[in-house]
């Protein structure tokens, strides 16, 4: 029992991560993911809010599932998760100005970003609190690295660096900024300022999505061809079978 | 039914009850983090203050103002001093929206010194954010002038744009003391016949004078009143005195006309009111207050002294000043007839008293329509009209062709096509005008006939 219990929950922790990625194999909550992930800061922030936001209502709403009546639910989860959200929103102000200003509207928008309401209705109502809080870490922490990865290469292409400090004093180096030349130095400069605009997140998310589905078919091919492989094996083996039947039954004859 | 109304009541103070648990979270964070977020607010109003004027102690209220894209402005303060003005204004133009900077503006030397820009919210979009603040905007606040302010053309030229009109505006409200300054009515105050005036034209180089508007007496500005002068300086004892100073008439002595104080640290009203009841270089010396008189005199001279040579004098000896640089005195026009272009000339003299053998040339006065031109994006034929003076010297046998103005010019391909014709023709006068350079060569054919026919004129005595 306690090792089905185990599994459940190592199964809603995993799942969102890779398995059911919110963004890149569910789709879902790509707008903020392309307008924030210029800076590869900001996108390390917005996942951290993000999540908490993600994780306080899949346990809150998982609590109080037994007590919100169907009728109202949907308006409860916003109620909810406008709650968290106006929460994360404050403190954020107050404690990291620069992410508050760099994610801009898009950390209010959380209150209606269809993953977070989506895991309510879809999981939390259904689910016990360990569940959910696990479901939830599980869809951030997948949702971040989404996140990380898509800011990672916008970054490098686009600025021709990756810099430290810009949202995140305590990244500061001596009070500087810290900049790391990739891309880009004394007389050199290979960047592509068109991945730091709107239309080069766009590029880059449909080129990880293109990646992803190729790998995605790839394997689906690769099983496929394994299924095949075992299957023609097997036939082969019943077909043997058959053909040595007989010899066995005239050896056997003679034998006598 | 009952239970249909405990069921509803159910749900609604469930729901009630959630978002009044809600309520209170969020009013304990926000008394937790709103003391936070205010100072981080002052730190950062600071830090923006201080990137404009490193050297503040504090700064004044919010004094809000009614600009086209200034908003408001505070006082700079370095102890009790006031060093300076920070201007709050919002503007969008083409792909930028509301684009909202600071800018600080103070004097130094009776003239306004151009602050640095601060961004509140970068308006740019789609990469132009970053790059109006590094093309633009640092190149500006390493050398504040009016160079700096006007190269726009920076890779992000709209974002630049919105920037240079709130700087500009900020500006003028300096110069004018704070309020929306009423050009138009300081315009009508010095001439009261005005009915058009020119953009404000910087001027570079002077002491006091820093810009002008050409006034006309019709909208279509073809009968030139004289100008105005923006003259901005400091009195001995330190007051700043921004004025607008109307000068007319000749070059030889060119007339002091009424005055409008635009910014006074001291009250002038009965002065300016006394002076413009009889203008004259004589009447500052009786100012009641002595010292702005004194710098009022000297503004006004120097207005004069500009107008005298040409700077910002747009009447016909203004642009003949232009032709021949040394010349003192003009005749009035003498009508030409049996010409297709060439309408006027007037003869230019070195001497003041236009007393005879001071003549230095003739300036002939030529306007005509280019033949018609048809461009490929299907606007239809195009005619140019421009209108030109041009000064030939030298006997009549062989006359010498000299520089041309043009005083108008609406040549297909936007302003400035003949111009730079007209550029290359003053650096080496010469009548075959179509030849140096292709394009726009309807108008240059035309230039090279007003060209033409004055010289013919010329050689026939006239």
């Amino acid at each position: 029992m306690d090792q089905l219990k185990r599994s459940q929950h190592h199964e809603s922790f995993v799942t969102g991560i890779i398995k059911e990625n919110p963004l890149f194999v569910a789709v879902l909550g790509t707008c903020p993911a392309l307008a924030i992930t210029k800076s590869f800061e900001a996108a390390i922030g917005m996942g951290i809010l993000f999540t908490f936001v993600l994780v306080c209502s899949n346990v809150l709403i998982s609590a109080l599932r037994k007590i919100i009546p169907e009728e109202v639910e949907t308006p409860a989860y916003i109620v909810v998760v406008a709650t968290f959200v106006t929460v994360v929103k404050m403190v954020c102000e107050a404690f990291v100005p620069a992410l508050y200003t760099s994610l801009g509207v898009f950390l209010s928008l959380l209150v209606v970003n269809c993953i977070v309401l989506g895991r309510a209705e879809a999981f939390a109502n259904k689910n016990g609190v360990v569940d959910s809080l696990l479901d939830g870490l599980g869809n951030g922490i997948g949702y971040t690295l989404a996140l990380i990865v898509i800011s990672l290469v916008r970054e490098i292409l686009g600025t021709g660096m990756l810099t430290f400090g810009n949202i995140f004093p305590f990244l500061k180096i001596n009070g500087e900024v810290v900049a790391l030349p990739i891309l880009k130095g004394a007389g050199w400069d290979f960047s592509i300022s068109l991945f730091a605009k709107p239309a080069g997140g766009f590029i880059v998310f449909g080129v990880i999505m293109a990646i992803l589905a190729a790998m995605k078919n790839s394997k689906k091919d690769k099983e496929a061809a394994a299924k095949r492989a075992a299957a023609y094996a097997a036939a082969q083996k019943a077909r043997e079978a058959a053909l040595a039947a007989p010899i066995a039954a005239k050896t056997e004859g003679g034998v006598h | 039914m009952k239970e249909l109304t405990q069921k509803i009541l159910r749900s609604a103070g469930i729901l009630c009850a959630i978002g009044a648990v809600g309520g209170l979270v969020i009013a304990g964070v926000n008394a937790w983090t709103s003391p936070i977020i205010a100072q981080n607010n002052a730190d950062k109003a600071s830090a923006t203050y201080k990137v404009i004027f490193p050297d503040l102690t504090k700064v004044g209220d919010s004094v809000s103002v009614s600009g086209k894209y200034v908003s408001s402005y505070a006082i700079a303060y370095k102890g009790d001093a006031e060093i300076g003005r920070i201007y709050t204004g919002t503007a969008s133009y083409g792909q930028t929206v509301n684009m909202k900077i600071m800018v600080g503006m103070s004097t130094a030397n009776g003239k306004t010194v151009l602050g640095k820009v601060s961004i509140l919210n970068n308006g740019a979009t789609g990469g132009f954010d970053t790059t109006v603040v590094s093309n633009y905007v640092t190149p500006y606040n390493a050398a504040p002038s009016e160079t700096t302010l006007s190269n726009v053309k920076c890779g992000a030229t709209a974002a630049a744009t919105a920037i240079k009109m709130i700087v500009s505006e900020a500006k003028d409200l300096y110069e004018s003391g704070g309020a929306v300054e009423d050009i138009d009515g300081e315009i009508k105050t010095l001439f009261a016949t005005a009915l058009a005036h020119s953009d404000g034209i910087d001027i570079a180089g002077k002491t006091y004078a820093t810009k002008y508007y050409a006034v006309y007496a019709d909208a279509e500005k073809t009968n030139y009143l004289g100008s105005a002068y923006r003259l901005s300086g400091s009195t001995t004892d330190g007051n700043a005195l921004t004025l607008l100073g109307a000068i007319s008439g000749g070059i030889a002595s060119p007339s002091y006309g009424k005055i409008v104080s635009v910014k006074s640290a001291v009250d002038l009203t009965a002065d300016v009111t006394a002076y413009n009841a009889a203008p004259s270089a004589t009447q500052f010396d009786n100012w009641a207050n002595a010292t702005a008189g004194a710098l009022a005199k000297s503004m006004m001279a120097e207005a004069a002294s500009a107008y005298a040579s040409g700077i910002g004098n747009l009447s016909s000896e203004g642009y003949m000043l232009q032709i021949y640089p040394t010349m003192k005195g003009a005749s009035d026009a003498i009508a030409l007839t049996g010409t297709t272009y060439v309408s006027a000339y007037y003869v230019a003299y070195s001497d003041a008293a236009k007393t005879a053998g001071t003549e230095i040339g003739h300036v002939y006065y030529g306007s005509g329509t280019s033949e018609g031109f048809e461009p490929y994006d299907g606007s239809g034929v195009h005619n140019s009209h421009i209108s030109l003076m041009v000064g030939i010297s030298g006997t009549m046998a062989s006359p010498l062709l000299g520089k041309l103005v043009l005083l108008s010019d609406d040549s297909y391909d936007g302003t400035g096509m003949s111009g730079d014709y007209v550029s290359r023709y003053n650096n080496n006068p010469t009548a075959d005008f179509d030849t140096l350079s292709t394009g726009s060569t309807y108008s240059a054919r035309l230039i090279k006939g007003i060209l033409a026919e004055a010289l013919m004129s010329y050689k026939g005595g006239k």
